[in-house]
């Protein structure tokens, strides 16, 4: 016998102590419980396994009508009557529940984002109606059995359980030992969405100070009292939502921390002029002919490198030759070209060039990059032909 | 013979005996019973006595967290609980006196 079966053995056994005790009012029958459940336990551990503690404690039935009887509680009804109403009312509250949960998972994925006052808008209709199935079970008009004698409730019940027999007993038994720390999490997610709320909109501030008003509540008194676990699901599937939406927010931080060296390698070895990056240099001489190769150098005598296209995937190497090739797909597949893509006056008169004129590596030393003087003429020609 | 019936009659003075000089949770009031040679009783008994003296304003109540498994809710004594545990040893002893009276003179007899 495996410690999930065990458990469930005994989940079994206070259910059905649970149910044979269903019509003493909910208060009571949570006190009850309160007491039965430890003793259940504790005789169990004594006992060491679910058939001696049937022999010494008795069927679950027989030990509450024990208890009904030492307790001076009213006999058990003979048939539990159940009508139509509770049926439906029953169902309501377990779809509403499912509803609110997937609603409120969702919400928290989005909650953290910078326009997600709409989004809470769902959420908050929910608020209504999972309010209403709240005062179906507070009430006394939903019970406990009601709810549990479901298909669907016990359809899903058992997609829960075969869910957590896949993983393996350790690790669930160190998830539910860390079952404190779990609940300072969902306090601490929640109290983050309320910040991050605040500048958001008035709505969701206002459904997220509910949400945790609601988890502090109900989580102190989910253990003994299971009615309020409508809030509780509901509260966490947002706290786990907004664990999703955190986590992927982290990761996509982390890839986007190592973007700047990418973009470093690349924007630092491009070339600036008065604030914007070069595309290209080319250069002419006096006559307006291209010079088909040359070299850049900074007045250190460093060379100003950086990448220009290329065919390759892996792109150009860094090199201070220039002009840069370009790419062309014109020519029916890919080509590169160092020609001018635009032919110049020839600079035979003087330009007026503006002080800010500048060609540097972005990386450089300001003050290193190679300048023309202001209202300097161009260099005279010193050759013709 | 099946002592069970006679029990149930002083289950209510032995639960507040046990309780005079400590508090304790069900468990506890159940070992202690036990312990003081009360095999027979069974823990849902005690479990309801429990409640029904404490509805009835004898007993006090309290919740303690526990790291592992449920809450520990633990029963103690209020005034009214001590009253009428004093009356309840005084009307037993009578009655002991009484049944032994009783069964010494059919002895006799």
């Amino acid at each position: 016998m495996n410690g999930t079966d065990t458990r469930s053995e005994l989940e079994d056994y206070l259910r059905r102590v649970r149910v044979a005790l269903a019509d003493l009012p909910a208060d009571e029958l949570a006190e009850v419980m309160e007491d039965v459940e430890p003793n259940v336990l504790e005789a169990f551990e004594e006992t060491g396994s679910i058939e001696e503690l049937t022999k010494r404690l008795g069927t679950p039935e027989a030990y509450a009508e024990e208890l009904r009887t030492a307790g001076g509680y009213p006999p058990a009804p003979s048939a539990p009557t159940r009508t139509v109403g509770d049926r439906f009312s029953a169902r309501y509250v377990v779809w509403v529940t499912g509803f609110s949960i997937v609603v409120g998972f969702f919400t928290g994925t989005v909650g953290g984002g910078r326009y997600a006052s709409d989004r809470y808008v769902v959420l908050m209709l929910c608020a209504p109606i999972l309010a209403l199935a709240l005062w179906l079970l507070f009430s006394g008009r939903v019970r406990r059995v009601d709810i549990e004698s479901l298909r669907e409730y016990q359809a899903a019940r058992r997609t829960g359980r075969s869910a957590v027999a896949q993983l393996p007993p350790n690790v669930v038994e160190y998830l539910r030992s860390m079952q404190p720390a779990w609940w300072l999490v969902r306090v601490v997610l929640l109290g983050v969405a309320f910040i991050a709320a605040l500048s958001v909109s008035s709505e969701a501030f206002l459904l997220i100070g509910l949400l945790i008003a609601g988890l502090v509540w109900a989580g102190f008194r989910v253990r003994q009292d299971r009615r309020v676990l409508p809030v509780v699901l509901v509260a966490n599937a947002f706290a786990v939502g907004m664990a999703v939406a955190l986590l992927s927010a982290v990761i996509s931080d982390a890839d986007s921390s190592r973007s700047p060296y990418v973009t470093a390698d690349y924007r630092g070895s491009g070339l600036w002029f008065d604030g914007e990056p070069l595309d290209n240099i080319y250069a002419v001489d006096a006559q307006g002919r291209q010079i088909s190769k040359f070299y850049l150098y900074d007045g250190t005598g460093r060379p100003l490198v950086s990448r220009g296209d290329s065919c390759e995937p892996s792109g150009s190497d860094l090199t201070n030759e220039y002009p840069k090739p370009e790419v062309d797909y014109t020519q029916g597949g890919c080509t590169t070209s160092t020609n001018m893509p635009v032919l110049p006056l020839p600079p035979t008169a003087p330009v007026s060039v503006s002080p800010s004129t500048s060609v540097s590596p972005s990386t450089s030393v300001p003050s290193s990059a190679p300048e023309t003087a202001p209202g300097s003429t161009p260099p005279a020609p010193t050759t013709t032909g | 013979m099946d002592t069970s019936q006679l029990l149930k009659g002083v289950l209510d003075l032995a639960v507040l005996a046990v309780l005079r000089d400590e508090d304790g949770y069900g468990y506890d009031v159940l070992r202690r019973l036990r312990a003081g040679g009360m095999g027979e009783v069974g823990d849902a008994s005690v479990y309801g006595t429990l409640r029904r003296l404490y509805k009835a304003g004898l007993l006090t109540s309290y919740v303690v967290p526990s790291d592992e498994g449920p809450h520990r809710k633990y029963y103690g004594m209020n005034d009214a609980g001590r009253e009428r545990l004093v009356e309840s040893e005084k009307a037993w002893r009578a009655f002991q006196e009484t049944l032994d009276a009783i069964l010494r003179k059919g002895a006799v007899a």
